[in-house]
């Protein structure tokens, strides 16, 4: 309701000042004359200068000839033009009077059109007010972030944040967060866990030197944490050492159970399948899956198996038209969600990279055009997705 | 609520400047006075509503209102409040806001000012600037909406590119865009006099405050741009002939000329017709720089061609208004009644020698500017044009237009004596050359032109001063005499001689930073020491910093002279929190003989720091020389304001008013 007084307010104070002068007595112009008293101010200079000595006599004489000339030729116009400024116009006046006070009525239909006058705003600091209540999830991680950037050693702070973020998919930040939370408040396991958890995430499934070092340190904590065990197997899988790997992961599967049961089999069962159909069918599968998986089916519940990888080792174990239905949906579902949502640079570069693993590489094009024109004001995702264009050798 | 008030605004300043585009018009066309008086308040109401709009989204950052998606997309709660501000105009849609606001800022100082312009010249003016005002707002409105709304809102915004979390290039935005849209007062008049048809000697003596006004904020707002370059990318370089830097510097050059070229009709009441012409290519020619660094064409030209929808909706306007322009000046230029004669040597003839010189070189920057971008989106094909380019053509025209500088002020008008101008530049030729014989003797190393160029630029700079001296009289008349001439001079004779001053101290700056800095790339280890340009610098360490959005790698370094030691600097390494991406800032130390200049490089294997070290000579002369120009701008400017506002009060103080150039 302030808003529409606010609106009036505004409005009413606009229609008074541009219809004023429409109402205003007529009065006779009052800068008639103002070039001549330029043409005369002129006069005077000259004068100035001849009398400074800038001038000479017959320059000055000159000078004063020829403006003077100008000055009778102006007046000589302004004669002419006297009486022109006295037509009147008062039908049209009056139109532009009524044209002047519907002003706001046009305004508050244009505004209308592309307006939010339901919104609220929603200042940071006035979010932090909201009774806990009312407030959503981000208005709550907004709250604690805006406390530990007051209190940066508050370690509970982070321990209770970086679970958060990590169930977010706010990975980096997931990572800094548990970080500081071992620094501060001394490792544990969970924590250990997390962080090498979150790691993982932020580089896409990849067993890295600091993670293998997490997971050593969590060994440590606590011997039985299997999830340790399991990570550093693939890790020594993606290292290449294909034999050693799987030698882990039959003497794991000896003492597992569920969810890393499943894990272990289906990891075995991949790798089966790999050396059957050769690496090539079953690694492009798997690259796929992850390629349009990758994270936000990883929405990683604690202690859980790795879902990313689950994944990819079910679909690698399906037969291979099953495994090609399956990876179409699982494209489908994720143009499906860009379309409504274009914002995700990650789900863009995802998909086109999945249509190419596909050998669609119309669709690929046509998704990489659909990017473009997604993020066409953001020169950092343009570059990115360039980038990707030329890797995968897409027109650009 | 405030963002939506900021909206409302928005969207009523367009039908403000709608009404004040058609009104007054008509009501000059059919002879109505009250109906070209609606201009004053349509204008001043523009600006009230726009300042109001603008005001609104600035508080929706300064309070991080993330439900606004402009805000989101462009800031971040931890940023520092003073970019949370320049972070309003950092971005696109902020910008173009900022865009109309001081076109509007422009229109209301012509109707609160101009009280003495002519009804329906003053009415025709404020609403070919209302029509300007009209297609950018509905740009703004179409396209480009700062105000839309995001709901639910996110926890957090994008944060702004940390290259542009810098107080240079806050503050660089604002005053470029005062200068571009500042030149949109001279197209408003020269389209309204060609509408009326007539057009004398007065509307130059109108049109020139306003020019120099925009020419002033154009010439900071580069030097800005120049300064933030050299100190932000970490490499010493100020000037790239960059497309959006050229992109400023041609309506700076056409404005110089503009400038120029209406002293010459103020005066003698001639070059009516090209001045018209210029004014109409200056403002284009800011358009056309609004075009380049708003479309995206320069990013890519894909992504221009990918999302059309902005950079067509500015290629029709920039296409409207030039085109419009131009056709109004090919239908009534022949009405336009030509003024006085004059000899090729004389006052005159050097200001025209000035504008054939300066809209050249605008053309030589043009076409190395815009060829590279017509063959790509023709045949795809990527050139670049860079220095060499400009070198070979922008240069060569610079050395006749400098040399034949110091002659202009001291040609008398109509027909001037160059033998006379010479002998009062006797003196400071001498002292150039025996300048020029020093560099030489000093420098043996680097191009030999350079002590020619350092010439060249002292050579300017003692012209400026010998126009004063000979003005008044210094040596002739006894000294007293000569004192009292000085202060009667009027201000806008400072104002000329103070801004070719600054010319020449550009020049020098440029010359002499370009063919004699000192570079030195190294390692580095703690303790360590180099030696550059007579300093000693020794290599302190490195240690990490925390800032209020980002976390730093500052490298220590201790400058020495002759055992004393004259600096500490400290280069760093900067990773921002949001967006999480590196900067460099350097550590400058600063001179009178130039910069001391460190930039800390990558961490080596084998320990040690990779170390950059610049010696810049006289690298400050470049922008002090534009903040005299800057000053002479002002100087010129307070001078005119009392005549042009006052005529009367002029007429009876006649001290006061002498000589305007």
């Amino acid at each position: 309701m302030v808003l529409w007084i606010l609106f009036a307010m505004l409005a009413a104070a606009v229609v008074w000042a541009v219809t004023r002068p429409l109402l205003a007595r007529s009065a006779a112009d009052p800068a008639a004359d103002s070039e001549l008293a330029v043409y005369r101010d002129q006069l005077a200079e000259i004068e100035t200068e001849r009398a400074q000595g800038l001038l000479g006599e017959s320059e000055a004489e000159g000078a004063r000839v020829e403006l003077a000339r100008r000055l009778i030729r102006r007046s000589e116009e302004a004669n002419k033009l006297a009486g022109y400024g006295a037509a009147r116009t008062s039908a049209a006046r009056k139109a532009v009077l009524y044209l002047g006070s519907a002003l706001p009525v046009i305004g508050i239909a244009i505004y209308l059109g592309v307006g939010s006058p339901q919104l609220p705003g929603r200042p940071y600091g006035f979010r932090m007010d909201v009774p806990v209540e009312q407030a959503t999830a981000s208005d709550l991680v907004a709250r604690v972030e805006e406390h530990l950037r007051a209190n940066p050693e508050d370690g509970r702070g982070w321990d209770v944040l970086a679970p958060v973020y990590l169930r977010l998919g706010r990975f980096n930040q997931a990572v800094d967060a548990f970080q500081r939370a071992n620094q501060l408040l001394g490792d544990s396991p969970g924590r250990v866990a997390g962080y090498a958890r979150a790691l993982i995430m932020a580089q896409n499934g990849v067993v890295s030197e600091p993670v293998r070092q997490a997971y050593e340190r969590l060994k440590e904590l606590d011997p039985k944490a299997m999830e340790a065990d399991v990570w550093l197997a693939i890790g020594r899988e993606q290292d290449g050492d294909k034999k050693g790997a799987e030698a882990e992961f039959r003497r794991l599967l000896a003492t597992a159970e569920d969810p890393w049961k499943t894990v272990l089999t289906t990891r075995l069962e991949q790798m089966a399948a790999q050396q059957q159909a050769g690496a090539g069918a079953a690694g492009a599968a798997a690259r796929t899956e992850r390629a349009a998986s990758g994270g936000e089916t990883a929405g990683p519940a604690d202690g859980a198996a790795p879902s990313a990888t689950v994944d990819a080792n079910e679909i690698a174990a399906l037969d291979p038209a099953q495994r090609a239905q399956r990876i179409a949906q699982m494209v489908q579902g994720l143009a499906a969600r860009l379309k409504e949502n274009g914002s995700d640079l990650d789900g863009w570069k995802r998909l086109v990279r999945s249509y190419v693993v596909l050998g669609q590489r119309n669709d690929a094009q046509a998704a990489l055009t659909d990017a473009r024109s997604n993020f066409a004001t953001d020169r950092q995702a343009l570059t990115e997705l360039n980038e990707l264009a030329q890797t995968l050798e897409l027109g650009s | 609520m405030v963002v939506e008030l900021g909206h409302f605004a928005l969207v009523l300043a367009l039908l403000v400047a709608i009404f004040q585009m058609l009104v007054p018009f008509y009501g000059s066309r059919v002879g109505d006075d009250r109906m070209m008086a609606v201009a004053d308040p349509a204008a001043i109401c523009q600006l009230g509503l726009l300042s109001l709009a603008f005001l609104c989204l600035t508080i929706a950052y300064v309070s991080s209102d993330f439900s606004v998606a402009n805000v989101v997309a462009n800031s971040h709660s931890t940023k520092p409040l003073i970019y949370r501000i320049s972070g309003v105009w950092g971005n696109h849609e902020g910008s173009m806001l900022l865009w109309v606001l001081i076109l509007a800022l422009f229109g209301a100082a012509v109707a609160a000012f101009g009280r003495n312009l002519p009804a329906s010249l003053k009415a025709n003016v404020l609403s070919v600037q209302a029509s300007i005002a009209v297609a950018f707002m509905l740009f703004i409105l179409l396209t480009s909406n700062p105000f839309l709304r995001l709901d639910p809102p996110p926890a957090d915004g994008n944060g702004l590119n940390p290259i542009l979390q810098d107080p240079a290039l806050a503050f660089h935005p604002p005053f470029l865009y005062a200068g571009y849209v500042g030149f949109s007062i001279a197209y408003s008049f020269a389209v309204a006099a060609l509408i009326d048809g007539r057009i004398d000697a007065a509307w130059a003596r109108w049109v020139r405050p306003w020019t120099l006004a925009a020419w002033m904020f154009l010439t900071l707002g580069i030097a800005m741009g120049s300064w933030w370059a050299y100190y932000e990318l970490g490499w010493g370089g100020w000037w790239f002939w960059d497309p959006v830097e050229n992109a400023s510097f041609m309506p700076w050059l056409a404005g110089t000329a503009l400038l120029h070229s209406a002293l010459v009709m103020e005066k003698r009441d001639a070059l009516k017709v090209w001045t018209v012409l210029l004014a109409i290519l200056t403002f284009s020619l800011s358009l056309m720089g609004t075009f380049l660094v708003r479309s995206g064409i320069l990013t890519s030209v894909h992504a221009f061609a990918v999302d059309p929808q902005r950079g067509v909706f500015v290629l029709a306007i920039m296409a409207l208004f030039t085109g419009g322009g131009l056709a109004m000046f090919a239908l009534r230029a022949s009405d336009l009644r030509q003024g006085g004669i004059f000899a090729p040597i004389s006052r005159e003839g050097s200001l025209v020698l000035n504008n054939i010189l300066l809209t050249t070189a605008c053309a030589t920057v043009f076409i190395g500017t815009l060829y590279p971008l017509a063959l790509e989106s023709l045949t795809g094909a990527k050139i670049s044009v860079g220095a060499p380019y400009f070198d070979w053509t922008f240069g060569p025209l610079m050395v006749p237009l400098l040399m034949a500088l110091p002659f202009g002020p001291l040609l008398a008008w109509k027909r001037g004596d160059i033998l006379g101008a010479a002998q009062r530049l006797m003196v400071a030729l001498l002292i150039a050359v025996v300048v020029m014989a020093a560099t030489l003797a000093v420098m043996q190393r680097g191009p030999w032109l350079a002590p020619f160029g350092v010439a060249l630029g002292v050579f300017v700079m003692l012209g400026a001063i010998s126009e004063i001296v000979w003005r008044i009289r210094l040596g002739d008349v006894p000294f007293g005499d000569a004192m009292r001439r000085l202060v009667n001079l009027p201000r806008s004779a400072f104002g000329t001689a103070l801004a070719h001053f600054g010319v020449g101290m550009l020049v020098v700056g440029v010359v002499a930073t370009s063919a004699y800095r000192q570079e030195k790339i190294l390692v580095m280890k703690a303790g360590e020491t180099t030696s550059i340009a007579g300093y000693e610098v020794t290599f302190r360490g490195v240690a990490p910093r925390t800032g209020p959005n980002y976390r730093e790698e500052v490298a220590m370094f201790d400058a020495y002279r002759g055992g004393t030691l004259v600096s500490h600097l400290e280069p760093a390494r900067r990773v921002y929190d949001m967006p999480p991406e590196p900067t460099t800032e350097a550590g400058i130390h600063a001179g009178w003989r130039g910069d001391l200049y460190v930039v800390l490089g990558d961490t080596q294997q084998a320990g040690g720091h990779a170390i950059r070290i610049y010696f810049n000579p006289m690298v400050r002369f470049i922008w002090l020389g534009a903040v005299v120009m800057f000053i002479a701008g002002a100087v010129s400017l307070s001078d005119r304001r009392l005549r042009v506002g006052a005529p009367g009060r002029a007429r009876r103080a006649v001290a006061a008013a002498a000589p305007a150039e």
